[in-house]
């Protein structure tokens, strides 16, 4: 069965690492990296990812703002952002926009890869 | 909306012994709140993030390099070589604990909403950092690993 390619957009190449070797091998692929939010969503036009992983806080361009942007080329897109920040106003604002899934950083391998999951199944 | 600055400290000097353990499996003691310089020479190893939004200031987190490499070992549970990864990883982690502390901020203070910058790193010796527009304020987290000091100044008046 084919992988599931996931899209990391984060500037943190310690987070790169963090996410890489947390994704369960037989399961997922990382099939790009982009460093801020214009670099992400670039990539999600090329690639064409099953899931995206989003941080908030980057250079160029920030999470929320890629975010809006992919969710205009694709309205299905799965996207689930991982952030430090984690505050009611910033999760309820990331789910207006269409993520379908809130990770606070720092975060167990476990919960990423279920919550990716849960994206996949639609129950998230 | 008038907060005293300590009660921010709080908030940050929670995040990092928080996430001390979290990302470190260590624990910290805090210390007491005190007034900072406008300028301060770092200890060798200094972390500066932004803060945005409904009020303007910075968190600086500091530390000498001995204390920075074996915290960035013990996050990575592996000896880290390469000195630029070091950086990477204490960025992480004060974007975590900014993020932490930031978040805590905006639940507590209803109309609060404060947002951070990336990270920048700055690795040297005779390192001065100056916020002469600031007013700033320090605690001290004595750790197994050493001592992280978190700065967080904001606007005057903002």
């Amino acid at each position: 069965m084919a992988k599931t390619r996931v899209l990391i957009v984060e500037d943190s190449p310690f987070i790169h690492k963090i996410i890489t070797r947390a994704l369960c091998p037989e399961d997922f692929e990382v099939c790009g990296i982009g460093a801020n939010g214009k670099e992400g969503v670039d990539l999600f036009s090329s690639l064409k990812p099953d899931v995206v992983t989003m941080d908030i806080t980057m250079p160029v361009m920030d999470g929320l703002t890629a975010t809006r942007k992919i969710m205009e080329v694709d309205p299905q897109a799965k996207i689930l952002m991982l952030s430090a920040m984690g505050d009611d106003a910033l999760v309820d604002e990331a789910r207006t926009i269409g993520v379908r899934a809130f990770l606070q950083k720092p975060f167990k391998p476990d919960e990423l890869n279920t919550s990716i999951r849960l994206i996949l199944q639609g129950e998230l | 909306m008038t907060v005293a600055h300590e009660n921010y400290l709080d908030f940050f000097a929670d995040a990092v012994q928080k996430n001390l353990s979290a990302m470190a499996g260590i624990s910290g003691d805090a210390g007491a709140v005190e007034l900072q310089e406008t300028a301060f020479l770092s200890r060798g190893s200094a972390i500066i993030i932004g803060i945005t939004g409904t009020k303007a200031g910075r968190i600086v987190i500091d530390m000498d390099w001995p204390t920075a490499k074996a915290l960035c070992d013990a996050v990575n549970g592996e000896e880290i070589l390469d000195e630029e990864f070091v950086q990477e990883t204490l960025a992480e982690f004060t974007n975590v604990v900014s993020g932490h502390a930031v978040s805590g901020i905006n639940n507590a203070y209803p109309g609060m909403r404060l947002m951070l910058t990336p990270p920048s790193a700055f690795h040297g010796d005779n390192l001065s950092i100056v916020s002469p527009k600031l007013t700033t304020e320090v605690v001290a987290v004595q750790t197994s690993l050493g001592t992280i000091f978190i700065s967080v100044g904001f606007e005057a008046g903002s």
